[in-house]
Order: structure tokens, then C-alpha cells, then sequence
């Protein structure tokens, strides 16, 4: 959907909106929907985000990684040259010496800063707020690595020799990062490999434009916090804890 | 002179007597052994696809990539889990001297660059050949298929898949 159709369609549903309050106050007339048929588009109705408790996420636990790894048919290996979607991070009060872990991946800004450098227009943001790579495009110049304040890219140094998933096709010379198991998403199954990996449910998934969604209640009744909020991409990851 | 002169027409001469001769031994390249995959026949006419199919892969690649349309009928995926035959291995695939797109692309010296990225194997799960809508190979449906991006639902679509509800997979 190009930038008019979504003006477009954002014009005419509050048009309806507003003309269904007036006829039948209190009542909806067309529920939004949850799912989505494959031959429909996504849509800005959703947002897919993360939110990630660092009091629950273990030290030395890297169940997420690895189940990122194994869904996406990663390698595994963590050398300067490997792909790594998601990185388990520590981090050090020096003053207390209190210890907190947290998995950091793809942030899935709405104001992406890999998107505003790209040159080529490969990196993208869908409609539903999820922001991915299109290696069609991608020259592999890496100034989306370079722009990113998250390190959350990888270039594909090598030749996969045919080693990728059917799901998730990967290539040499593209960038890659998390895709928030978009492929799962788009197949409605609600969650990704790492919130469904983790043995104490720290990763939630869900919509953050869904006032029902479980994401939407806790990030609406618990302080939370985006990293780098200074920055004011408005992530679509967020942690409590931290 | 003279002596020069009627040598280089006899050489000539020789050539041109010689020419369907040479022809006739080097021969036509082989034409490719099209092995048949599974299915009756192809989401549309053979020879439609034949010339075509990249055009419709790219269509189909750019609404999934950008849209989020994940219809089966023209996924790349789907020609691979009908296409792909075994090898020496055992292993089903498209690739290799003998397989469906390799040996197609080889007759025609074009190289095939989308399994650099993409995997030539159908999926461990691989559930699914395209379905088969009542029109299907008939240049109106694609017609149809090109001016519509979105179409509207049909049979290809809720016989296949179904559909969870997101917040109720969360809750």
C-alpha cells in the first residue's frame, strides 16, 4: 500500500467512524479485526511490538537466542562476520553492582534511522510497524548497520550454500536483522520464537494499538522504558526493569 | 598469380561442400528433459509460463515482501513444492543438471540467481501445492489476478488456510 492509499483509507475510516457515532451512538458497526485473510494487505491498524521484563530474563539464559537461531536457520555463531538477530545483553551498575540481562534485537522503530540512511530503498517499514529488509534491494552498503543505534544489523559475509529455510530466504552480501518472525505473524500464530521460547515468559508479544492486547494493558498499567528514548524513534520494543 | 588465385576458389569450394557436413556433426544442443512435477497441471497455461513467469513471481514477491500478502497461488514456494523432483540423494530439489529450473535455464544460458538466497528444497512441512481455483490457467483469471492485487476472497484462499486470532493465541 503506497503512502496515498494509507491517507486514503485513514480519511475515509474516520469518516466512517465518525458517521457510525452519529447514527448509532455506542455501538460498533464493524469490529476491527484480529486476523487477516493472506490475500490481505497488512495494514497501520497494527503495531507488532515486544515487551521484554529484565527482572524475569535469566543470566547466562540464551533459550531466545537460540530459538531465533533455530527459526530462522541462523548458524549460531557469534564471530564479527556471523548474523546474530538477537544478542543477550548484560549490563553492570558499577555504583551497586546490581546485574540485569536483556535480549536486544531489533527495536522495530517508528522512525526508523536504518530506513532514513538506506540508499537504495531496501530497508523498510510494512504498515504494521515491522521493519525489515528487502534483499531484492539491498546492495549490502551497510549504512543501515552504521545508522542503527542498536547494533541490531548483520551483513551475510559468506555464501549460505543453500543451507536457508524455505520460510526465510537469506543471502551473501544483504543485510539482515530480526523481521519479528514476521513470517508467523503473517500466518496469525500470535507470537514469535523468542517470546514462545522463554522459560519465564519475559518477551510478550502483541499489538500495541490493541487497548485489549495483553502488551497494550501491561505497557499501559507498569512503567516502562524504550532504550535510547532520547533518540525518539518510538520503539516497538520495550523493557521494563531497566 | 594465377596458380594462387585458383587454389583460394578451390578452398572455397571445399568449404562450401563441406558446410552442411559440419552442420549436421556439431548438431542442435540437446533440448532440456522437462521432468514433471506433481499436480495435473500448472497454476497457469504452460506456455504463458514459459515466457512469463518471472512477471509473475516479481508481482508476487514484491506484495508479499512490502504488503504482507502471502496468497500461495504464485509464491515461489509453491513452484518449488511442485517442482522439485529428487536427486542422487534423495533429496527433493529444483536445482541440478536434470531438475526443473536448472535444466530449462541451462538450454537457454540464463542464470537462475534466486536460490542464492532462497532454498531450492521444498519446506520440511511443505503442506501445499497451490490450489487450483475453477478458472485457473486462463489468461482472464490472471488478467484478473494483475489488475487485482487484492483480490477479493475466493475458494484459493479460505479452503487452505485458517487463520488464529491473534489475542486470543496471547491471552
Amino acid at each position: 500500500m503506497n503512502q496515498f492509499e494509507q491517507y486514503r483509507r485513514r480519511f475515509i475510516g474516520g469518516a466512517l467512524a465518525a458517521a457510525g457515532a452519529a447514527l448509532v451512538p455506542g455501538v460498533m458497526l464493524i469490529e476491527v479485526a484480529h486476523s487477516r485473510a493472506p490475500e490481505e494487505g497488512v495494514s497501520s491498524k497494527h503495531r507488532w511490538g515486544l515487551l521484554i521484563d529484565t527482572t524475569k530474563c535469566a543470566t547466562g539464559c540464551n533459550e531466545c537466542v537460540t530459538a531465533c537461531n533455530t527459526e530462522n536457520g541462523l548458524s549460531g555463531k557469534t564471530g564479527l562476520q556471523d548474523s546474530q538477530w538477537i544478542r543477550k545483553v548484560e549490563l553492570t551498575n558499577n555504583k551497586t553492582g546490581a546485574t540485569h540481562s536483556l535480549p536486544m534485537m531489533c527495536q522495530h522503530c517508528e522512525h526508523p534511522p536504518c530506513v532514513d540512511v538506506c540508499p537504495t530503498g531496501a530497508s523498510f517499514k510494512r504498515a504494521d510497524g515491522i521493519v525489515l529488509v528487502d534483499r531484492h534491494i539491498c546492495i549490502g552498503c551497510r549504512y543501515c548497520m552504521m545508522a542503527c543505534p542498536y547494533k541490531a544489523r548483520s551483513l551475510v559475509h559468506e555464501d549460505l550454500n543453500d543451507t536457508q529455510l524455505a520460510h526465510m530466504p537469506r543471502g551473501k552480501g544483504c543485510v539482515e536483522s530480526c523481521t519479528l518472525c514476521m513470517h508467523k505473524v503473517d500466518r496469525g500464530d500470535g507470537t514469535t520464537a523468542c517470546a514462545e521460547a522463554c522459560p519465564e515468559k519475559a518477551i510478550v508479544f502483541g499489538d500495541l494499538n490493541d487497548p485489549g492486547c495483553e502488551i497494550a494493558q501491561r505497557l499501559a498499567t507498569y512503567a516502562s522504558k524504550e532504550v535510547r528514548a532520547d533518540l525518539g524513534l518510538n520503539t516497538g520494543v520495550r523493557y521494563t526493569g531497566i | 598469380m594465377m596458380l594462387a588465385s585458383w587454389f583460394k576458389f578451390a578452398a572455397m569450394g571445399l568449404m562450401v561442400a563441406l558446410l552442411p557436413l559440419a552442420q549436421s556433426s556439431a548438431g542442435d544442443v540437446p533440448k532440456p528433459v522437462i521432468q514433471k512435477g506433481e499436480g495435473d497441471k500448472c497454476v497457469e497455461d504452460t506456455g504463458y509460463m514459459r515466457r512469463n513467469h518471472m512477471k509473475v513471481l516479481n508481482h508476487h514477491r514484491d506484495k508479499t515482501m512490502h504488503e504482507g500478502i502471502r496468497t500461495k497461488r504464485h509464491s515461489l514456494k509453491g513452484c518449488i513444492n511442485c517442482h522439485a523432483t529428487p536427486n542422487a540423494a534423495g533429496q527433493k530439489t529444483v536445482l541440478g543438471k536434470d531438475h526443473f529450473c536448472q535444466s530449462c535455464h541451462s538450454y537457454a544460458a540464463v542464470s537462475v540467481d534466486c536460490f542464492q538466497c532462497h532454498s531450492s528444497k521444498p519446506a520440511a512441512n511443505a503442506s501445499a501445492r497451490p490450489v487450483m481455483p475453477a478458472n485457473a490457467g486462463t489468461s482472464r483469471h490472471l488478467a484478473e489476478s494483475f489488475q487485482q492485487p487484492i483480490p477479493a476472497k475466493s475458494a484459493l484462499v479460505n479452503s487452505t488456510l485458517s487463520v488464529k486470532s491473534v489475542t486470543g493465541v496471547i491471552k
